[in-house]
């Protein structure tokens, strides 16, 4: 016979006003298995505490009712305090007097009716509470980031600040991601690559992050604290750890026409190459597309000319698995191609051109070397006309959301361009200017009011060439909507961010979220912006939207700190509430039948497969089996199988049936 | 009449106002507030809002390099009858976050409109302008302004006799309107104070 303990607490007035606790204490005494009840003003205080510690010791109880406020107010410091009298902290059980009951009735005596009901009902609950014990799960003091742009270089210098050994993945050869391409930064134009590049080196150099660039992520097994990554590194078919990055075999490869990537098409590489001269690593890889040696067989002047032999087309790629305890997830974003736009000028014109390959034009270390020449016959631009929201805030064609960054940018390339050409005229076609940021407003309104740059508000209707010039059909609704025909030298377009294009693998490899757009998810869009719905991955820069750079590395030390704080802990504890496969004796072993619905329906990809093997090893039959370190309690398994065969501890289908009879008695 | 400032048609209008008023229509950002605080501005008494004034003023400038288009957008600054609807109430130019001198610009149009035969020609518009030129004129010339002679003036030119006709003797009884010709103390310096302030940087009346 169970000997439960029922305390009514008063709540001061908030429950006792309403309620009349000491006649629902002495209704709980003649409750079948109570063996002590009382109420009390105050049970949350420490006489009220002490009072159950002594009753629990006095009449051995074997469950604990604490009629009082909500179970997320206090049932961790009652759960405490059985633990501190000798009982398991899960025999503790709140019944919920007030936000339940006091609270929203007025009528006393209903109310204590109401009352008595619930402890009722609570009683019979705890009299089927089973003892449970905390999950340890064990960590891997060790972080993944994916993504050496800017906010995978801050999240894994954050970490590796704070003494965690990282992995710094990067599929492209050098750090740097989008960032490296920029000329200027806003608002203040300080050059991109002066700030970067030094924090490029600095990871390369940190003795606690082991770079893998070039290198994808295969595939992720485990859970927090304990996941196993497949890591992809793909042929350089050059040894990078002869190599000196010397520049023998670039400047001596003769493929040299080919478009090059980091320049956005407008610059030239050879077959073996570095993205830029500021690449970190400083090493190249060979483009086996376009690589006379795999193409004809013929060539491999490179190899001949190496100093240290390290070139070596025979590599293959190659596969590790390394242990890490939470990964970042800072895979950046990209941007909608020119040829997505085919009303302006059939999105194939040379001097219709992208914010990106903008930046290229702009920059010091671009292909022309920071003058702004269209690409089309190398002229200087006399009119440029800067396109805003290209595929931004357009629902019908897929896209309803803002790309955040291209009002800022756009302002800067324009101010850029009136820097660099004077008496070049620059017009931004614009819904809006949006700018909110420190320092932000005052940057476009310095665009505008200074530098001479003319916004005129409409989108851009259609682009088409006519006489070697581009005619940009515009409008200005501020001036009631009148057409307006801009004849421009070049046309750039603040195309749209939008998320990798692979990113759904990705997201599916680590089993996070994604919205409808592809940007990742996170927990919470206010209170848990950096961690994912998986425990143990986060998310930092624009993987998860469209984000600027001060945002972006916010971010990635807030996913660092996240890191840092997860792993801070000798081991994972747990609340045992996680959901269990029912066993039974041979020959049954189980009634699941292994449908797996439950695997299909849990979001935190907490069901396994486990085979039943006889002990000679012959398969039985194959049963789901609950992942207790990733499984979150949420019991959406349970409603799910079909045949029964899962229970929630700490809220069991004979709990939750005894306590809705309870009530209905 | 305000002399004619040399080669000011050359320039657009944006840099006539930022000479007279210190401030520039290229720094509105078209937040309407002007338009909206306006007492002239009542909905169908105004064609172009003081707002809709300065973006015209802007895209004048946008489009220096194309003069045909850039006329155009100044033309119909200056042929608005916005200019001559405002009461230089000042308004406008006080609550401006952007601290343009809107009342101020509105000065410059009205003396660009006249000077290059592009004012309003709407009756009410050509009302205002005639009181203004005759007040003007009168004041340059004696360096003070006589009530009845003005009324006089503006009606011989307009012809609206009747127009507030009825006012007349109430104003004569109150002493508003004096029959007698009083002449400034000193003439020849209020002018050369006229004078003066036209050659000051921030331009005259």
């Amino acid at each position: 016979m169970s000997k439960i303990g029922v305390f009514i607490c008063h709540c001061g007035e908030n429950i006792g006003k309403t309620v009349d606790c000491p006649a629902v204490a002495a209704a709980a005494r003649r409750i079948p298995g109570v063996a002590y009840a009382v109420d009390y003003r105050y049970t949350c205080s420490e006489p009220g505490q002490a009072q159950i510690r002594a009753a629990i010791k006095q009449y051995s109880l074997t469950g604990l009712i604490v009629g009082a406020c909500s179970p997320r107010m206090h049932e961790r410091t009652f759960r405490k305090v059985a633990a501190a009298a000798g009982l398991n902290p899960y025999l503790c059980e709140i019944a919920n007097l007030r936000e339940q009951c006091s609270w929203v009735h007025a009528d006393r005596s209903a109310a204590t009716a109401k009352a008595i009901a619930i402890i009722r009902s609570a009683v019979a609950r705890v009299q089927c509470n089973t003892p449970l014990l905390p999950i340890h799960v064990p960590l891997t003091r060790r972080a993944l980031v994916i993504g050496g742009g800017i906010a995978g270089i801050q999240a894994a210098l954050d970490i590796a600040d704070g003494g965690v050994e990282v992995i710094l993945l990067e599929r492209a050869s050098s750090l740097g991601g989008h960032m490296a391409q920029l000329s200027e930064t806003f608002p203040t134009l300080d050059c991109s690559q002066c700030i970067l590049t030094p924090r490029m080196v600095e990871a390369a150099s940190h003795p606690k992050i082991r770079l893998e660039t070039y290198s994808e992520l295969e595939r992720v097994d485990g859970y927090v604290g304990n996941f196993q990554v497949t890591i992809r590194r793909k042929a350089r078919y050059v040894d990078w750890s002869k190599c000196t990055g010397c520049g023998t075999c670039w400047q001596k490869c003769p493929q040299k026409k080919i478009a090059a990537e980091f320049e956005e098409g407008l610059g030239r590489r050879t077959a073996i190459s570095i993205p830029s001269p500021q690449a970190v690593p400083n090493k190249p890889v060979i483009d086996r597309a376009n690589c006379l040696k795999f193409k004809t067989g013929k060539c491999g002047i490179c190899q001949k000319l190496c100093p240290t032999q390290a070139v070596n087309f025979e590599q293959k790629d190659e596969f590790f698995t390394e242990a890490v305890g939470t990964i970042v997830v800072a895979t950046g974003f990209q941007t909608l191609g020119k040829e997505y736009f085919e009303l302006y000028a059939g999105g194939d014109h040379p001097d219709v051109i992208t914010g990106l390959q903008f930046e290229r034009l702009a920059s010091a270390s671009g292909p022309t070397g920071g003058e702004i020449r269209r690409p089309s016959d190398g002229q200087e631009p006399r009119t440029v006309v800067f396109v805003q929201c290209a595929g931004s805030r357009e629902p019908a064609t897929g896209r309803a959301y803002c790309s955040k960054i291209c009002c800022m940018y756009t302002a800067k390339h324009a101010m850029l361009y009136r820097h660099k050409v004077h008496g070049g005229r620059a017009f931004v076609l614009c819904m809006d200017v949006r700018t909110p940021g420190k320092g932000y407003d005052e940057f476009y309104r310095r665009a505008v009011e200074q530098d001479g740059v003319n916004y005129l508000r409409s989108r851009a209707a259609r682009i088409y060439p006519e006489n070697g010039q581009l005619v940009v059909e515009a409008a200005d609704t501020l001036n009631g909507g009148e057409r307006l025909e801009l004849r421009a030298d070049l046309v750039v377009l603040a195309s749209a961010a939008i998320p990798q294009s692979d990113v759904r693998t990705l997201a599916q490899k680590l089993g996070i979220g994604y919205d409808a757009d592809g940007w990742l998810s996170e927990a919470h869009p206010k209170l848990r912006p950096v961690e994912t719905n998986t425990a143990g991955i986060f998310l930092a820069g624009a993987a998860q939207g469209p984000k600027d750079i001060p945002d972006t590395v916010g971010q990635a030390s807030a996913a660092a700190a996240k890191v840092l704080g997860l792993l801070s802990n000798q081991d994972l504890q747990r609340d045992p509430i996680v959901a269990r496969v029912r066993r039974m004796p041979p020959p049954e072993y189980s009634t699941c039948l292994g449908c797996f619905a439950c695997a299909a329906a849990c979001p935190y990809q907490a069901i396994e497969k486990e085979e039943i093997k006889d002990r000679h090893g012959e398969w039985i039959k194959t049963i789901a089996r609950v992942n207790a370190g990733l499984c979150q309690g949420c019991g959406t398994c349970v409603s799910v199988c079909r045949s029964k065969s899962i229970d929630l501890d700490g809220f069991t289908d004979d709990q939750m049936c005894s306590a809705l009879e309870a009530l209905g008695g | 009449m305000p002399t004619p400032k040399p080669n000011s048609a050359a320039l657009p209008l944006a840099e006539l106002i930022a000479q007279a008023t210190g401030t520039s229509v290229l720094h509105c950002y078209q937040c309407g507030r002007c338009a909206a605080g306006c007492p002239q501005n009542q909905p169908g008494a105004m064609e172009i809002s003081p707002t809709r004034v300065m973006r015209l003023l802007q895209l004048e400038a946008a489009f220096a390099d194309d003069p045909a288009r850039a006329n155009e957008f100044a033309r119909r600054a200056l042929q608005s009858p916005t200019p001559w609807l405002c009461l230089g109430c000042q308004a406008c130019t006080t609550r401006c976050p952007q601290g343009v001198d809107i009342a101020g610009a509105m000065d410059v149009l009205r003396e660009q409109a006249l000077q290059r035969d592009l004012a309003a020609k709407d009756r009410r518009s050509g009302d205002i302008r005639t009181f203004h030129q005759q007040f003007l004129a009168k004041a340059l010339r004696r360096g003070r302004i006589e009530e009845l002679p003005l009324i006089l003036r503006y009606k011989l030119v307009r012809g609206h006799w009747r127009q507030d006709a009825a006012l007349g003797p109430a104003m004569l009884r109150r002493g508003k309107l004096k029959l007698k010709n009083s002449h400034s103390a000193d003439t020849r310096q209020v002018l050369k104070a006229i004078d003066d302030s036209r050659r000051s940087p921030r331009g005259g009346p």
